[in-house]
């Protein structure tokens, strides 16, 4: 036996020699190549993939700031490392050309994953489980974090990413109309009834004209408030009847009735003529931010609150995350996590969030400290209200990742816009397009 | 003649027929070489086309994974298939190295048909017509077979393809407009088909072969079998003749014999007779003529004396012509070394003479048996024995004269008495001697025979 085992070999040495070569070349060429060095320095090279701007869409010039900070920092702890990133890759382009990083096999060790994209990553296993690494590592605790946050960087129960920054959908309130109609002010544990009074007492006041009640208050909102969650988590069935389904489409129709009374004005929250209008706290910080160091005070007093709860819901409302991840790719996995911990980890480089970004720090620590809030209201004039944002991402959810999201959020924008504007019986249009929509649901698999 | 022109005309057809099913086999390697290269080169294309449009990140999400180096792949495939090539070119002897050699062979075809999506599986045909023309028993062959057909099974099912998340090339070949993404795949569908068919072709070309193999082997062994029986009936000519030769020599001797005695009857007839007869008359008037005239008797008897001297004479002369030329010219000592000498000279052998015995007053019938002793067992020394040094010695031991002949030839189990020994005993019976042979180590043979002594000399003068 093993004698013609070896004279297999041997005899055809040349052949297989060659062959085996061949095999070996191949291989090489499509194993994990070695970690980039620096050449003249022989440092390790980390890159980070980044994309110039804010993720909530305001320009502030900072945008590479607070990632310079961390490098410097990291650099001076690890001094085997060296850290890049290309600057200039706009927001719209950064995906595209993160993909193709990643296709050429030179994708960046860590990279951000805005909240949107993180379904892409996880369905391209572009991400690497971080489970082990969060496991072994005793200085990291996960629980630091808000507990949404830290969710959304979860799939299937395995963590691939760790948020670096977020941003909770809160209600804007007009206050100097409240106060006109005579309403002192909103706690943060207000319901659909309350904000309907609210509206329908400033519509009976006859001095305030030309007000729209409540902007941009959409379905997707309403659904959260009232807990409806129309789809599975694979994306493959719909529930679209229902009392809570019922219950949120009434609430908007009423709303829609109202609004009909003041369909030719335009509406701008901040000409101060909208009663209502939902807004991610990066807004409302730019906004305020804006207005400080501008020194212009606004015409009319504005401040914010947690989303209204439905009558089976509570305060729920979308809160938008941007993740770091490690790429799958990575040959430093070990310094790629140090680094990803800089950034997410590091109270320091956490608390310039709120100096250079308009975000919040999804460290819990890190935002609710009262440093944070002294320093964000003498230098920005933003009102922090640590009360109502704690409560406000506790009760916070995070966007859901079925596959052809869009398509089926256009689907039951559909629905609901048909099901408002037309006269017949929600429940009975509720089985209707629970039917359609489901079929849409199985068009798409 | 024509046999022989018949089997190259076989061995030609086989030829041929060989070289067709290597050559459909190295056809199928090219075809499925082509096929698969081109499908990684046009999947590469697609890919690479995908990100110069932007379109890249959906392509991903259509697939559920990242290309990684997909510009490498067809070089990778290349070099995989390069190795697949040489791999089933490498012939093997025993199920051992064909299992080793399949083992490397699935490993490569998994890895190529995985790196293009199991789009093609072609490749398992080349797997089944390698195992097939391989030399080993139809039990093992079978289980390869089976195991390969397996493997293709494999290869084909959704849940492999699940498991290992493979792009299906349609996938990929989106990027091109569907005529021509549908015209690649009914390409590859056609050189699948095309493939299948050679794989056909090359089973009926090997099976054709292997028929013609063993037609050649029976044909063979038909021709073996004549040359056997030929060769029998040789063997029993050759012993037939060998028998017929034996009884011939046996004949001869008798012949020989035959016709020495009628030589010496008539030898005796025509002198001493002559004579006798003669004396015989001459003495019987002389007795007549004894008392009536005693003169004339004298004179009778003197004339029969003339007749008695002149058959002395003829007897002598007869004698003489029975006797050897040497002999007549010189004395047996002398005539044996001579003889001896011309021997050495004419053979190239070695042979040694010592005599110890007085050879000057032996009779003449003496003398005949010594030198023809001598003459024989060298002369049968050399042709039978093949000996290369023949020594001889003449002794006397009391009135026996000896002489001992050894030689280092082959010597012989088993002696059948040749006419020459035969002939050699029965001169020395006459003299009232004897001989003796050995044939263990060379050949030995003595002889000895009683000399008469004294008046031999003066008798030899009287009675010869």
């Amino acid at each position: 036996m093993w004698e013609q085992i070896r004279g297999f070999f041997e005899i055809r040495i040349n052949k297989v020699m060659l062959a085996a070569i061949l095999v070996l070349f191949g291989v090489m060429l499509l194993g994990k190549q070695a970690g980039n060095t620096d050449h003249e320095t022989g440092k390790k090279i980390l890159t980070i993939g980044a994309f110039t701007g804010s993720y909530w869409d305001y320009q502030n010039g900072f945008s590479y700031h607070i990632l310079d900070d961390a490098i410097k920092r990291f650099e001076k702890e690890h001094p085997d490392v060296e850290v890049r990133y290309t600057s200039g890759i706009t927001r719209e382009d950064y995906t595209e050309w993160l993909a193709e990083k990643m296709v050429k096999g030179k994708s960046p060790d860590l990279f951000f994953v805005p909240n949107e994209e993180f379904g892409t990553f996880v369905q391209t296993k572009s991400m690497m489980n971080l489970d082990d690494i969060i496991r072994q590592d005793t200085s990291f605790h996960s629980g630091d974090f808000y507990e949404k946050t830290i969710k959304s960087g979860q799939w299937e129960g395995h963590q691939y990413a760790i948020p670096y920054e977020c941003s909770p959908t809160v209600m804007m309130v007009n206050q100097t109309l409240l106060k006109k109609a005579g309403i002192s002010s909103i706690g943060s544990r207000w319901t659909w009834d309350d904000m309907y009074d609210i509206c329908q007492k400033i519509a009976g006041n006859k001095q305030l004209k030309n007000i729209c009640y409540v902007e941009n208050y959409e379905w997707k909102d309403a659904f959260l408030a009232n807990r409806v969650h129309v789809i599975n988590k694979e994306g493959t069935k719909c529930n679209f009847t229902g009392r809570r389904v019922y219950q949120s489409i009434s609430f908007l129709e009423k709303l829609q009735e109202m609004e009909e009374k003041t369909r030719d004005v335009k509406g701008d929250f901040f000409k101060g003529n909208v009663v209502f209008e939902p807004m991610l706290f990066s807004a409302y910080r730019a906004k305020k931010t804006t207005e400080y160091h501008l020194k212009k005070e606004g015409s009319f007093d504005w401040g914010y609150t947690a989303m209204p709860s439905g009558p089976s819901g509570s305060n729920c409302a979308m809160v938008d995350v941007l993740s770091l991840a490690i790429s799958s790719q990575s040959r430093y996995p070990k310094e790629a996590w140090e680094l990803l911990k800089t950034l997410t980890y590091d109270p320091k480089i956490q608390a310039e969030l709120f100096d250079f970004r308009e975000g919040i720090s999804p460290l819990r620590s890190v935002t609710e400290s009262l440093q944070t809030v002294f320093h964000l209201k003498a230098q920005t004039g933003v009102n922090l209200d640590v009360d109502v944002i704690s409560q406000v991402m506790k009760d916070s959810a995070i966007r859901e990742r079925y596959s052809n999201y869009t398509e089926v959020q256009d689907e039951i924008d559909t629905a609901v816009n048909d099901i408002i504007n037309t006269t017949a019986n929600i429940q009975m249009e509720q089985i209707l397009w629970d039917k359609r929509i489901n079929q849409y649901l199985q068009k798409l698999q | 003649m024509a046999v022989e022109m018949e089997a190259f005309k076989n061995r030609n057809e086989a030829g041929m027929i060989d070289r067709i099913s290597y050559q459909l086999l190295y056809l199928m390697i090219f075809i499925n070489g082509i096929t698969v290269v081109g499908q990684a080169l046009a999947t590469k294309h697609a890919i690479s086309g995908f990100i110069r449009e932007g379109n890249i990140l959906d392509y991903m999400m259509v697939i559920g994974k990242i290309p990684y180096y997909y510009y490498k792949v067809p070089l990778a495939i290349s070099l995989f298939y390069i190795a697949l090539a040489l791999m089933l070119v490498t012939g093997c002897n025993n199920h051992v190295e064909l299992a080793i050699k399949l083992l490397f062979e699935v490993l490569l075809v998994g890895a190529i048909s995985s790196l293009i999506g199991f789009s093609y599986t072609g490749l398992v045909f080349l797997l089944m017509a390698d195992t097939m023309r391989c030399s080993v028993n139809w039990n093992k062959r079978l289980v390869y077979i089976i195991l390969i057909s397996l493997f293709d099974i494999a290869m084909n099912s959704v849940f492999i393809r699940k498991m290992f998340m493979v792009t299906s090339v349609s996938e990929t070949w989106s990027y091109y407009r569907s005529d021509i993404a549908s015209a690649l795949e009914s390409g590859v569908n056609a050189i699948s088909l095309i493939n299948t068919f050679l794989f056909i072709m090359f089973m009926v070309f090997l099976t054709l072969e292997q028929m013609s193999e063993k037609e050649r082997i029976r044909v063979l062994n038909v021709r073996l079998e004549n040359t056997n029986n030929q060769l029998t009936e040789a063997n029993s000519q050759l012993e037939d003749a060998n028998r017929k030769l034996e009884e011939y020599a046996k004949e001869s001797v008798k012949v020989a014999q035959t016709r020495e005695r009628n030589r010496l009857a008539r030898e005796i007839h025509d002198t001493l007779g002559h004579s006798l007869t003669g004396m015989v008359t001459g003495i019987e008037a002389s007795i007549i003529l004894m008392d009536i005239a005693p003169d004339a008797a004298k004179e009778q008897l003197k004339a029969i004396e003339e007749v008695g001297r002149q058959g002395i004479t003829d007897v002598r002369q007869s004698v003489k012509a029975l006797r050897p030329d040497m002999l007549e010219k010189m004395d047996l000592d002398d005539a044996i070394v001579k003889m001896l000498d011309e021997m050495k000279k004419s053979t190239g052998i070695s042979i040694g003479y010592i005599c110890q015995a007085d050879l000057k007053h032996l009779n003449q019938d003496e003398e005949d048996v010594i030198y023809r002793i001598v003459q024989e067992s060298t002369t049968n020394s050399i042709r039978h024995g093949k000996a290369t040094k023949i020594q001889i010695e003449i002794t006397r031991e009391k009135q026996f004269l000896k002489v001992k002949v050894r030689d280092n030839g082959i010597g012989c189990g088993d002696v059948t008495k040749g006419f020459g020994l035969h002939h050699m005993e029965e001169r020395l019976h006459l003299l009232g001697g004897d001989l003796h042979y050995e044939g263990g180590h060379g050949f030995l043979l003595e002889t000895w025979f009683p000399v008469r002594w004294g008046n031999e000399v003066v008798e030899r003068g009287e009675h010869d």
